[in-house]
């Protein structure tokens, strides 16, 4: 697995969690994108991406987000996005229109119960 | 000065672009002179001096009416509201990703250093790095070129330009509009100018917090 200093990666119950810090723009989006792809093992459930501590994020981290969801996508991998309400991730993402297009969550827990949750074999109704 | 003399406080609107001068009586009050001549004297030498700076203006009112055996102390105070104007912002950065962060630094420490708040300076800074990344990633081939990127405060605005000297190839990839898209959500009045010598981006952003100078 490469590292990356933005990077945290945190594995658990089939949920990968990614915490990301610092600022992310051209220079290392992409080496960011390599990273979290190479973070999630073929058997995972999903991939949470924790943009909490992110302290600058621009159309770089945008399309980042746009093809890790794609990417995941086809792998029928879920991707959740954390942004807090009132966090500049969470104003960015916005404005580029992101939040119709991925699934955001205001914390850790929720992005991962929904990945977990959504997974959930449908139980068979009693004989 | 008697004792128990009474000083009566008043408000006096002034013209913002009056100038203000405050003087003892020793200036206009004497011997050889009416009181009301050395007042027209004073009003004279002062008005034709509009516009200059204060400094030398008390040399030369001081110059005009006092001759050279002054029998009385004299003080002379002259104000006048100054425009501040800001100096602009300049910097050219080499074009490439790994400088951007500086950019980002020095305008936003820029815009908080002339009163724009946070908030303002935050979306401004992010729309100028989207027209920086536009440049690095479309106006020169790998052996890059530079980025002048120009911010100076007009009234309740910023304005922030950024200059390239390329050409923007066509855009490759569906992703290459984000950072245009972002632009226009955050300083409305973008326009794009392309040229042989370059492109320019105008970005200009009514302040929110409006900043009294």
């Amino acid at each position: 697995m490469t590292e990356h200093p933005n990077v945290t990666i945190a594995g658990d119950d089939g949920v990968v969690v990614a915490s990301l810090s610092g600022e992310i723009d051209l220079s290392n989006a992409a080496e960011i994108t390599h990273t979290l792809l190479g973070g999630v093992p073929n058997e995972a459930l999903g991939l949470v991406i924790d943009l909490s501590e992110v302290s600058y994020l621009d159309s770089a981290g945008v399309r980042m987000l746009a093809e890790l969801d794609h990417r995941l996508g086809w792998r029928a991998q879920a991707l959740r996005v954390v942004a807090p309400e009132e966090s500049r991730s969470r104003r960015v993402l916005e404005i580029a229109g992101l939040e119709r297009v991925l699934s955001l969550d205001t914390s850790v827990v929720t992005a991962r119960s929904s990945i977990e949750e959504s997974n959930e074999e449908p139980e068979l109704p009693p004989d | 000065m008697a004792a128990g003399w009474a000083y009566r406080e008043v408000v006096v609107d002034v013209d913002p672009a009056a100038k203000v001068v405050l003087y003892t009586d020793g200036l206009i009050d004497r011997r050889d002179l009416a009181l009301e001549e050395g007042l027209e004297r004073l009003l004279a030498a002062a008005s034709s001096e509009r516009g200059r700076p204060v400094e030398p203006v008390c040399r030369e009112l001081i110059n005009a009416l006092v001759p050279s055996e002054a029998a009385d102390d004299i003080a002379l105070l002259a104000m006048e509201r100054l425009r501040v104007r800001d100096e602009a912002f300049r910097l050219r950065m080499p074009a490439e990703p790994a400088e951007l962060r500086r950019m980002r630094r020095a305008l936003g420490g820029w815009l908080r250093g002339i009163g724009v708040e946070l908030e303002d300076t935050n979306d401004l800074v992010l729309a100028c790095a989207e027209a920086c990344s536009n440049a690095i990633r479309h106006a020169y081939g790998p052996s890059a070129g530079t980025v002048d990127i120009e911010a100076r405060r007009d009234d309740g605005a910023v304005e922030v330009v950024v200059r390239d000297f390329g050409r923007w190839r066509q855009r490759r990839g569906q992703d290459g509009g984000r950072g245009l898209a972002l632009i226009e959500a955050l300083a409305p009045s973008m326009r794009i100018e392309r040229s042989e010598r370059g492109t320019v981006v105008t970005m200009r952003r009514t302040l929110r917090g409006s900043v009294s100078v």
